[in-house]
């Protein structure tokens, strides 16, 4: 039971109040920590580096090596670029892509509905294929091509181009419900208009059928992006 | 200020009125574009920075691979050395219990594991991964304790018995099973005599399995404590019930504690993932209070598929006998109902909705029912689960009732049209209380019509067409449930800025439902808006907006009425100033087209953004709503199927379905007709996927730290299967019915749980038709049932009857 | 077992030679097991699978064996690290080998088959749960097959089995069956060639472990190779499951059939998902060659395929995946027929 404080404080207070054991943090806690203080993300969502330049986060007290097999459980800082801006993150050999992701960089679009490669709710394009980041080592990423639900105004992106069309196909054919699953069902709909503009059902069936939708909203997102890939072919493209 | 007028003048209940917003079928959902561009934050998205926080540390489950064991130690020493945190029973406060009366439980348990799942100890950590390590680094030793899964056999003396006083909660059973008390009975007429006189006797069996809700995202909360403030965001249906929880267990005033759906407190900032009855209120809103006071930092507790599967809440499987008595012209005489409710480990008294369900949706001068809760080893905690047994209920009625039309060789369409309840002036036989609307027999009808069912209909155990392997059956069912009770009152407000910024607070939330879209739609229409484009929405907060009961029940919509009251409180305190710049009575006045004008004189009219100028500043309406008491609130509804099933794989496949729902008034369309058609899916699961499991072998030496025989199967969505986009049917027709409801705002009601609600049985009763019409008796009926049913079908090539027992007298 | 869904903790090993991999495992022992896509490692250490669980991984997905090649005369050969969607979509594969594109196609879904590989859809471990939910089996250093005495219906032989009853669960590795493909293994003294029925025996025991594949600790599979399909051959696979996406076979059936004009003058076809290794069905191989498909002759090979079939009576039982494999059968051959 906490000290009952006198001054009448909004329970949404933005104070701080670390205590010896919070400041007790492990090593790799500060270094991930470091990593979003340097402003790769605000954490309100606003990405504030810019363009294709890469923001690199010193770490303060000690630099790691990614040498391969000296400390085969050290881990190391690897270079990812995502929805076209590059990110230096410290990763563990265990951290998946989902993870990094979401705690590190703040990139909570990409969702963890099971975090067991499951569900297809974190789905994420990898140069353009879609793949479970929940299931995916953040260092096999590195250097790679990423794209997450967050990026849909990547400048001469086709990725990104198809990505906003199903975005804005999914309002106008209520393609979600609850929506908590429809980030990674519009991923893997983007990697199957990415390979294939003008899918027939059956092909939508077969690209999709790695997403669960709890919500069975699944006429909602066959509409979806039937709608999308009628307008990206009628479109200015 | 606030005012409660007894009746809202606004509520129009026109069957033709013309609308804006309400059932405009352009009205897109108001949050969909911020969720499928990653921007709205659900609970397990939140960090550390959306609450002005550096750092958040992360919390986990430590659950008991074991059916029913004692626990003899717990250490936690390693991971508390390694820098971890832990909670286990003895750190919680003495008498802090969950759950309901006499099965009320510690959130952790130190003593004895009643089920596979059970949470022994938490852990909190610096990042997500060291969770696991912190787990790991705890020591538990069990001793196993013989357990019972079947609620027939923990019925018997013989069985463990898992509480004190027995198997049923609050009761027992006396001489000859016969259930003394703990149980419902509800007779009307003399059954007895009924079956004794009836021409033809029909009884048998059913039953259900252990479900679970497999949100999208799992429940869980964000706790952080200021001084001696708590805040918790939480993915909760219900925020008041958690502040209350919450302000009991830390013995602090619910005003020192803050609760909100995810980040809640914004424009539309509720945001659940789902939750289906499952996120009310639970352990972890708790213990990552007590965690975040302990470490002085937020506690992030998102509970893992495994400990969400097993340790939540689930819907309870429920057993139903029935003894039918019909005469030879179809009129149902006599029905004779026990039902046996699994409630699990911890769960309550359950089973008097689905009763409630086959009384309501026939018409039958006898009828007795019991109902007895069972306690066993099986799952958790029997509860809600897109209905409050109303799901299982409704595949027990229809399946006996079916079989019952099958047994008089009557079409089952005609039996129900003949037996069913149904305008006019319909009436709950018990209480003996007067429906606030029925849209039966009109659904009935119109769905019968767009199925085609006189074309497709060719007889009990004749398939609409064989193809090769492929057989075609077809099938319906009614269904009558109930969509809401008498809660607390709704509250809600509505304020009007001067520069014509309309804001709808209400303390109801979205879990996929639509509510984001719908409150603000319902205050929008009241206020003569054309658009919601300058409506914000601030909802499901305690600090921001007050209690509207819980967002489950399918009555949301029914509680967002308040809303209408609201609008009226604002009219009464704007009209005045509006009538002296139109020199007109303040009484004459209304909203309409985006803006406030003269009744008597339409053309002397001001717009809403130029009448909120003459605002000098805010002003905010208060609506209160008391859903009346005296009156029986139901959803009705009847759904046709055509199923296909390959003879040689056993694979079933869902071609089509009609549904049609009374739904009062269509308010939200999109999102009317997307959870009707969504519902159904999810009633393909429960038709023929979902069941959570647990190890039937037996007696196999335990194995420390290891599971043992008994525990879990398939906590997982790819064991626990839910249907992929190959399982949605090819085509989907659901029909609104709109038969407007006094009560709803604009006359309607909820859907929510009705949208799931005998899609099953619907589905069943068509496959049964196409397999010569073999009768299954249980949910889910996986690939093996199909396999036995072909068998069954090959061997009687006439479509014999089935096991089930039928005398005619 | 952990009730969590992180990682534990593992050491990286990388390697650049299919040799330096396996010097790795050499040095690390039983302590280290190789990943290459990662869909079941990754999924197996979330589960806590005990004996299952490496500390260090050998990751070997940056080696130069992605790749599909084919040769009119030498057949086919697959890197070890080639996606299961590329064999999937290949258009050769597709030409050639019907059957092994049709079963690729079948696994899991699409997110999964771009990351899992060739190699990993043979060396998967199975799904039976109990090893999957950590139970103390023989697979996990326990001493008993808790499939045989509980919950078998979807996972356990009905073919029987030798301590452990858990299916292979793979379907690449039924069409490999039937396209009588060898693989090449990497040892520390080098690689060898065998034929892929001797690196899935069903039950072996390594090392003192009771696994399903025969690999030694520090061998890898580098390479499939499918010799070249016989002059008039058709190929086809049928995966009977309850769900149509992320399932496993209850059945499948892999059949490749060598046609004298309507007569088939030789046949290959193999069962999955029925038996601890893919089930040869010799008996309706005999009975099918001389005769044409008809429908009698098809559900004459069906009968014939799940001969011997000793379905499990203990626990739940699992007869009906009896039903379920000649279903698979039949379908198969009928998609053969013209």
């Amino acid at each position: 039971m906490g000290e009952k404080d006198s001054t009448a404080k909004q329970p949404h207070s933005e104070e701080s109040e670390s205590t010896p054991l919070d400041s007790k943090m492990n090593r790799r806690t500060f270094l991930k920590a470091s990593t979003i203080s340097a402003g790769v993300i605000g954490l309100g969502g606003i990405a504030l580096s810019t363009g294709n330049s890469t923001t690199v986060v010193q770490n303060p007290t000690e630099n790691l090596p990614a040498t391969s097999n000296s400390d085969p459980f050290a881990s190391q800082t690897v270079t990812l670029n995502i929805n076209g801006k590059s990110y230096e993150v410290s990763v563990e050999p265990r951290d998946m892509l989902n993870n990094v992701l979401r705690d590190d960089l703040g990139l909570i679009g990409t969702k963890r509905p099971c975090n067991r490669g499951e569900c297809g709710g974190c789905t994420v394009l990898i140069d353009g294929v879609a793949y479970m980041s929940c299931t995916y080592p953040a260092y096999r990423a590195a250097g790679h091509s990423i794209t997450t639900v967050e990026g849909y105004n990547v400048p001469s992106s086709t990725e990104s181009q198809i990505l906003n069309a199903l975005q804005l196909a999914w309002v106008q054919e209520d393609g979600g419900q609850c929506s908590g699953c429809q980030p990674g069902q519009i991923m893997s709909a983007t990697a199957l208009l990415l390979s294939n503009p003008n899918p027939t059902l059956d092909e939508i069936k077969a690209g999709m059928s790695g997403n669960l939708c709890r919500c069975g909203n699944y006429d909602g997102i066959i509409a979806s992006i039937q709608l999308a890939a009628q307008n990206l072919q009628g479109g200015s493209a | 200020m606030s005012s409660k007028p007894q009746s809202s003048g606004l509520n129009n209940l026109d069957p033709n009125a013309k609308f804006n917003l309400v059932g405009n079928q352009a009205v897109t959902r108001r949050d969909i574009y911020a969720k499928v561009t990653g921007q709205r934050k659900y609970t397990p998205d939140i960090g550390p920075g959306d609450i002005g926080r550096s750092t958040m540390w992360y919390a986990g489950f430590l659950v008991a691979p074991h059916p029913h064991a004692r626990v003899t130690s717990i250490d936690v020493s390693a991971a508390q050395a390694a820098g971890y945190v832990t909670l286990v029973e003895s750190d919680l406060p003495v008498g802090a219990l969950f759950g309901i009366g006499a099965r009320a439980y510690p959130p952790l348990v130190s003593s004895e594991v009643l089920y596979p799942g059970q949470p022994v100890a938490a852990v909190a950590a610096p990042t997500a991964n060291e969770v696991v390590d912190a787990l790991n680094l705890i020591k538990v030793e069990y001793e196993q304790l013989p357990y019972v899964f079947d609620a027939q056999e923990a019925l018997q003396a013989s069985a463990p018995q898992l509480w004190p006083g027995g198997n049923v909660p609050g009761g027992g059973v006396g001489e000859n099973g016969a259930v003394t008390s703990g149980t419902l009975t509800l007779n009307l007429g003399d059954v007895d005599t009924a079956l004794a006189n009836a021409d033809v006797v029909y009884e048998d069996t059913f039953g259900t399995s252990i479900q679970q809700h497999f949100e999208i995202f799992p429940r869980g909360a964000v706790a952080y404590w200021s001084g001696g403030q708590l805040t918790v965001n939480a993915s909760t249906q219900f925020a008041w019930a958690v502040q209350q929880q919450l302000a009991a267990y830390f013995a602090i005033p619910a005003t020192d504690v803050r609760v909100s759906t995810s980040l809640g407190g914004y424009e539309d900032g509720g945001a659940l993932g789902n939750g289906l009855g499952n996120k009310s209120t639970g352990e972890e809103y708790v213990l990552a209070a007590v965690l975040a006071q302990k470490i002085g930092a937020p506690v992030k507790f998102v509970h893992t598929r495994l400990t969400h599967a097993r340790t939540t809440t689930n819907r309870w499987p429920l057993s139903a006998t029935f003894r039918l008595g019909a005469m030879n012209d179809g009129t149902l005489v006599a029905i004779d109902g026990i039902y046996t409710a699994n409630v699990g480990g911890r769960g309550g008294a359950q089973g008097a909705d689905a009763v409630g369900d086959f009384y309501n949706a026939y018409n039958c001068p006898n009828m007795r029912f019991y109902s007895i809760p069972v306690t066993t080893d099986a799952y958790s905690n029997g509860a809600a689960m897109r209905s409050v047994g109303e799901e299982q209920g409704h595949f027990l009625m229809e399946s006996a009732i079916d079989e019952l039309a099958h047994k008089l060789n009557m079409d089952p369409v005609q039996f129900r049209l003949k037996n069913m309840r149904q305008a006019p002036n319909p009436v709950e036989p018990f209480a003996n209380l007067p429906y606030t609307t029925i849209a039966q027999p009109q659904a009935l009808q119109e769905a019968m019509q767009a199925f085609g069912w006189s074309n497709l209909w060719k007889g009990w155990g004749v398939p609409s067409s064989v193809n090769g392997t492929k057989r075609v059956g077809v099938g319906m069912c009614i269904q009558n449930a109930s969509k809401g009770s008498p809660f607390p009152p709704s509250t809600s407000q509505v304020q009007v800025d001067p520069d014509g910024t309309v804001t709808v607070y209400i303390g109801l939330t979205d879990h996929g439902a639509g509510g984001n879209t719908t409150f603000p739609l319902i205050a929008s229409e009241a206020l003569g808006l054309t658009s919601m484009a300058n409506v914000k929405l601030i909802q499901s907060d305690t600090m921001y907006t007050t209690n509207a009961s819980v967002t489950a029940g399918s009555q949301s919509t029914h509680n967002s009425h308040s809303l209408l009251y609201a609008v009226e409180d604002l009219k009464n305190q704007w009209f005045p100033i509006v009538a002296s710049k139109l020199n007109a009575n303040a009484n004459n006045l209304a909203f309409g087209n985006d803006t406030i004008y003269d009744t008597t004189n339409p053309s002397n009219s001001i717009s809403f953004n130029d009448a909120a100028a003459l605002l000098t500043s805010s002003i905010k309406g208060f609506g209160v709503w008391q859903i009346p008491f005296n009156v029986a609130y139901r959803s009705t509804g009847a759904r046709f199927a055509q199923v296909e099933v390959d003879t040689e794989t056993a694979v079933v496949h869902v071609i089509s379905h009609t549904f049609a729902l009374g739904l009062g008034r269509t308010i939200f369309y999109k999102g009317a007709i997307h959870q009707m058609m969504g519902g159904s899916v999810m009633g393909i699961g429960s038709a023929f996927f979902e069941e959570l499991l647990n190890d039937p072998s037996q007696n196999v030496t335990v194995t420390p730290g290891f599971p043992s025989s008994g525990s879990w199967l398939n906590p997982n969505f790819h064991d626990y299967q839910i249907p992929t986009i190959y399982e949605n049917p090819d085509s989907a027709n659901v029909i609104p019915v709109e038969n407007i409801d006094p009560t709803g705002p604009f006359g309607a009601t909820g859907i929510g749980e009705n949208c799931i609600i005998a899609a099953d049985i619907s589905f069943i009763n068509a496959l049964s038709n196409a397999l010569g019409g073999y009768r299954f008796h249980k949910t889910p009926i996986r690939i093996e049932d199909v396999v036995e049913a072909i068998q069954w079908m090959n061997s009687n090539p006439n479509g014999a009857s089935s096991t089930s027992s039928s005398t005619t007298s | 077992m952990s009730s969590n869904n992180e990682v534990p903790k593992f050491g990286l090993l990388t390697a650049s030679t299919p040799a330096e991999a396996v010097s790795l495992l050499t040095q690390y022992g039983d302590q280290a097991r190789i990943v290459s896509g990662g869909t079941d490692l990754l999924y197996t250490m979330k589960n806590g699978v005990t004996y299952k669980t490496p500390n260090y991984v050998v990751d070997i997905s940056s080696l130069p064996l992605n790749y599909i090649k084919y040769d009119a005369t030498d057949g086919l050969r697959i890197g070890a690290t080639t996606p299961i969607s590329a064999i999937a979509t290949d258009p050769n594969i597709a030409q050639y080998y019907a059957v092994l594109s049709q079963a690729a196609a079948t696994v899991a879904a699409p997110q999964i088959r771009n990351q899992a590989t060739a190699a990993g859809d043979i060396i998967q471990d199975t799904w039976c749960w109990y090893l999957r939910n950590n139970y103390p089996c023989w697979q996990n250093g326990g001493n008993v097959c808790y499939g045989v005495l509980g919950d078998n219906r979807y996972y356990q032989s009905i073919f029987g089995g030798r301590l452990t009853f858990a299916v292979n669960p793979g379907d690449t590795p039924v069409a490999y069956f039937a396209l009588n493909a060898d693989v090449t293994v990497q040892g520390p003294n080098g690689t060898t060639n065998m034929p892929i029925s001797q690196l899935l025996p069903g039950v072996a025991i390594v090392g003192g472990k009771v696994k399903e594949n025969s690999l030694q600790h520090n061998e890898m599979v580098t390479e499939i190779h499918v010799p070249a399909p016989p002059a008039n051959s058709v190929s086809s696979w049928y995966k009977v499951r309850a769900r149509q996406s992320f399932d496993f076979a209850l059945a499948s059936a892999a059949a490749v059939l060598t046609m004298n004009g309507s007569t088939i003058s030789a046949a290959s076809l193999v069962l999955g998902g029925v038996d601890v290794a893919p089930h040869r069905a010799t008996a309706a191989e005999s009975y099918l060659v001389g005769q044409s498909l008809t429908t009698s002759t098809i559900q004459g090979a069906a009968a014939k395929a799940v001969e011997g079939a000793t379905p499990l009576t203990t626990g739940t039982g699992n007869s009906f995946r009896v039903f379920l494999a000649q279903g698979a059968v039949s379908k198969a051959l009928t998609l053969l027929q013209s």
